[in-house]
């Protein structure tokens, strides 16, 4: 302010972003100049309507009622997400989400602080480092420096700090800047934050007035910078080359994704009561694609099917089974508990069906298991990979269910290309010779 | 001749969210709703995010900004999201989350089928209930989750999907026929409402329409100024403490979501004349009844069903009718303790009828066994 606006001049204009309501914070706290700093620059640049202010949680989450944007007061640490999801969606691109942060948010959410940096949402980050929790009696945050006491760290600590502007420079077009609160360059600072485009972090440095001063009544604000700086924590404006923001806008629906589409059934099946089916291979014994081709032909032949599928979280090593029902009417319950056929196609096949095995009606096993039941059959005669899908032509060949040519017509679709020929060769080769050993 | 199609509830879950208009659906993997996940993505309508916490918080951004926003999870995700569940319904923020059952506690049995978390809408502190929906079978999916998400914009609340791994991964047919075409049909898109009046009477939190919900305007709006707070607040949606107009906004929350049980899916009743016994049940265990029922009647047992779809808010007078006159009611469950049973009956909705329980875990309830606790 110049000397002639000080002296007789009309007093300026009210700035169009503030309430007018008394400030929150304690005295001798640099909140209340920051914030004036923060109004005044906003209070040129912009307009009410085109900022929304999204306040995190303590001492520094107060400060929407100061306000006269949109505000929007949520969680400890989630303040950065909030603003990323709303920034990112929203109709007005030229709209200024602005973020207003304490260290205590920055510990708790750091992952979301990151996360938004890494994404480049565009937002305006201010954070407020006053060097602890301030609202919650001055315990120690993650920004908290070792050197510094608190009522946590009484002796203070022997874990660093975390350095979010140095954290943050990971990330391609971030705008990064540390100042102390009484900084003259905090004005430009603002500025420069609010006109990147992209994400934009400035943090300012104080002394909480209340707990941490008091607990360090060698720390000033003017020897601050100083002091950091033999933490190795950096002070300064740390412009960057803008990339592009993050931005969502879902795309157009189909209205046909809107509708299942029915098919009639263009082969007729042999069945009047349900079949139930349970298939047990190892992973790469191409159990889960035999049981969609085979249950695909079963649908072509207007029975109704149910499909379940079993797995380790691996999914590429041990079992891999299969329940399937077949059925000439809708079916409701979908378990199966003595399942009509069993096919056994390994020995990780054999131990995951377990129980089922025995309570089967009939029990197909490849050859070099050892079986009490069923019957012995080489599934493994045209590769492994092919051995469920082997097992399951072989049983529909000999009972009929639907028609083969209706597995046929399913391998020759555009889904199982890759495999068509070898598919269908084993259809070719002659299914009831798979000979019960 | 019959004419078929195949699905899964995950690819049910998509349908209804596209034909509810969903525009962000935020996503992190887990078993068994990571299905779900992909098919927004590959349908161009999601994100990934790093943790649920992020999902949550991005979707209340997204729906401030006037965007209908959704996720699937699974407990431990759910978890996770509580205290975002718990901001979105404080500031009335519409969004809809899936929740996939599996078997737990904790990370349990990640590809078990479950149905251990009924009471995951009671999570948030002071005893809210979400308003949670719950589909008894495949045909139910698609349209209750348009439903969810409808129900979410006329509420301004958080609404919950309730489902299990069951529902969403087993592969089945469905026929073409009256009944099942009914069911497939999306509700048409609901909006939530938006202020209309005039811009100097706007309050975040005031004006509230005739169910007792505010009109909303976006954050970044250019009409009036307005506020969102997940504190205790008043109309004008500045942070109070417990004045009595804040104690009376913050019941409100539930009041607007229990004012008028006409606007939840009504239950499915399968009554008989001179039953004996009452079936309720939901979710995937709902299959397992309807087979029980059928062969209990065949052996002359007189027997009612009721099959909830909306669990809450507790629909208390369609259950309280279907109950008139039977001695028993039964309820399975596939949790060990009867949850929803236990609730139903603290509430007194069976006005000292026997209730009891078919309830395990680890394996779908089958229907010998719900058939066997009703000849008990």
């Amino acid at each position: 302010m110049n000397p002639a606006e000080s002296s007789g001049q009309p007093s300026p204009a009210p700035n169009p972003f503030s309430t007018g309501v008394d400030v929150p914070w304690c005295n001798g706290c640099s909140y209340t100049q920051l914030n004036e700093k923060i109004q005044t620059v906003l209070g040129r640049s912009h307009a009410p309507r085109d900022v929304v202010l999204v306040s995190d949680i303590g001492c520094i989450g107060i400060v929407d009622k100061l306000y006269a944007c949109d505000t929007v007061h949520g969680l400890h640490g989630r303040s950065v997400t909030l603003a990323t999801g709303l920034k990112m969606v929203h109709g007005n691109p030229a709209l200024k989400v602005i973020v207003f942060i304490g260290d205590g948010g920055c510990s708790i959410g750091l992952q979301n602080l990151i996360e938004a940096a890494r994404l480049n949402a565009d937002l305006t980050v201010f954070a407020f480092d006053n060097q602890n929790y301030g609202m919650t009696g001055g315990q120690h945050s993650t920004l908290t420096l070792p050197e510094v006491k608190t009522v946590t760290t009484p002796e203070g600590s022997s874990a660093p700090a975390n350095d979010i502007v140095r954290l943050l420079g990971v990330y391609q077009g971030v705008f990064r800047a540390r100042l102390t609160a009484i900084d003259p360059r905090v004005p430009e600072a603002i500025t420069q934050a609010l006109e990147h485009k992209g994400f934009s972090y400035l943090e300012t440095l104080n002394f909480c007035s209340s707990y941490v001063g008091r607990m360090n009544p060698h720390l000033a604000l003017s020897r601050a910078q100083h002091f950091c700086e033999s933490f190795g924590r950096e002070f300064g404006v740390f412009p960057a080359e803008e990339r592009t923001a993050l931005a969502f806008h879902a795309r157009p629906v189909a209205e046909e994704k809107l509708n299942l589409h029915f098919e009639e059934a263009a082969f007729r099946h042999g069945l009047n009561m349900p079949v139930q089916i349970v298939l047990g291979g190892s992973a790469g014994g191409g159990v889960q694609s035999a049981a969609n081709i085979f249950t695909q032909a079963a649908v072509r032949s207007g029975l109704h099917f149910s499909l379940k599928s079993d797995y380790p979280v691996t999914v590429g090593k041990g079992h891999s089974t299969c329940e399937i029902i077949l059925s000439p009417q809708p079916i409701l319950f979908s378990g199966i508990s003595r399942p009509d056929l069993a096919i056994v196609c390994s020995e990780d096949g054999r131990r995951a069906l377990g129980g089922l095995i025995p309570a089967a009606k009939e029990v197909m096993f490849n050859a070099p298991l050892a079986m009490h039941t069923g019957a012995s059959v080489d599934l493994q005669r045209h590769g492994h990979r092919n051995s469920a899908f082997y097992a399951l032509a072989m049983m529909l060949n000999r009972q009929g269910w639907f028609p083969i040519q209706a597995l046929r017509q399913v391998i020759s679709g555009p889904d199982n290309e890759q495999r068509k020929r070898t598919l269908l060769g084993i259809l070719e080769s002659g299914l009831d010779d798979g000979a019960v050993l | 001749m019959t004419h078929l199609t195949v699905t899964d509830g995950s690819a049910e879950i998509l349908r209804g969210a596209l034909g509810a208009g969903i525009e962000l659906y935020a996503g992190y993997p887990i078993t068994p709703a990571s299905r779900i996940y992909e098919a927004m993505i590959q349908a161009g309508v999601g994100i990934g995010c790093p943790d649920e916490i992020t999902v949550l918080q991005t979707l209340i951004g997204a729906s401030l900004a006037g965007k209908k926003a959704m996720t699937a999870t699974s407990a431990p995700g759910f978890a996770l999201m509580s205290e975002s569940v718990g901001a979105a319904m404080m500031m009335e923020v519409p969004l809809t989350i899936v929740l996939v059952q599996r078997m737990g506690p904790s990370s349990g049995a990640a590809t078990t089928s479950a149905q251990g978390d009924v009471l995951a809408p009671l999570v948030l502190s002071g005893g809210y209930r979400l308003p949670t929906l719950c589909p008894a079978r495949l045909e139910d999916c698609a349209r209750l989750t348009a439903e969810a998400i409808n129900l979410a914009e006329v509420l301004r609340s958080p609404v919950l999907l309730l489902t299990e791994r069951e529902m969403v991964s087993a592969q089945r047919t469905l026929a073409l026929d009256g009944e099942t075409e009914a069911l497939l049909r999306l509700p048409e898109p609901v909006e939530r409402e938006r202020y209309r009046g005039a811009p100097d009477q706007f309050k975040p939190y005031g004006n509230l329409n005739r169910h007792g919900v505010p009109p909303f305007l976006a954050a970044g709006n250019k009409v009036a100024q307005t506020r969102f707070t997940a504190s205790t607040h008043g109309e004008g949606g500045a942070i109070l403490k417990a004045t009595p107009e804040a104690v009376a906004n913050t019941a409100r929350l539930q009041e607007k979501i229990e004012a008028s049980p006409e606007r939840y899916p009504a239950p499915r009743l399968d009554l008989q004349e001179g039953a004996e016994t009452l079936i309720l049940s939901f979710g995937c265990t709902d299959y397992a009844a309807r087979e029980a029922v059928t062969a209990l009647r065949t052996r002359g047992v007189r027997v009612s069903h009721i099959t909830m779809i909306t669990l809450f808010p507790i629909l208390e007078e369609p259950i309280r009718r279907a109950a008139a006159g039977v001695g028993t009611v039964v309820i399975p469950e596939e949790n060990l303790f009867g949850l929803y049973r236990r609730l139903l009956r603290g509430e007194g909705v069976f006005n000292g009828r026997r209730v009891t329980g078919v309830n395990k875990i680890g394996s779908l309830l089958t229907p010998e066994e719900i058939m066997a606790e009703v000849c008990a």
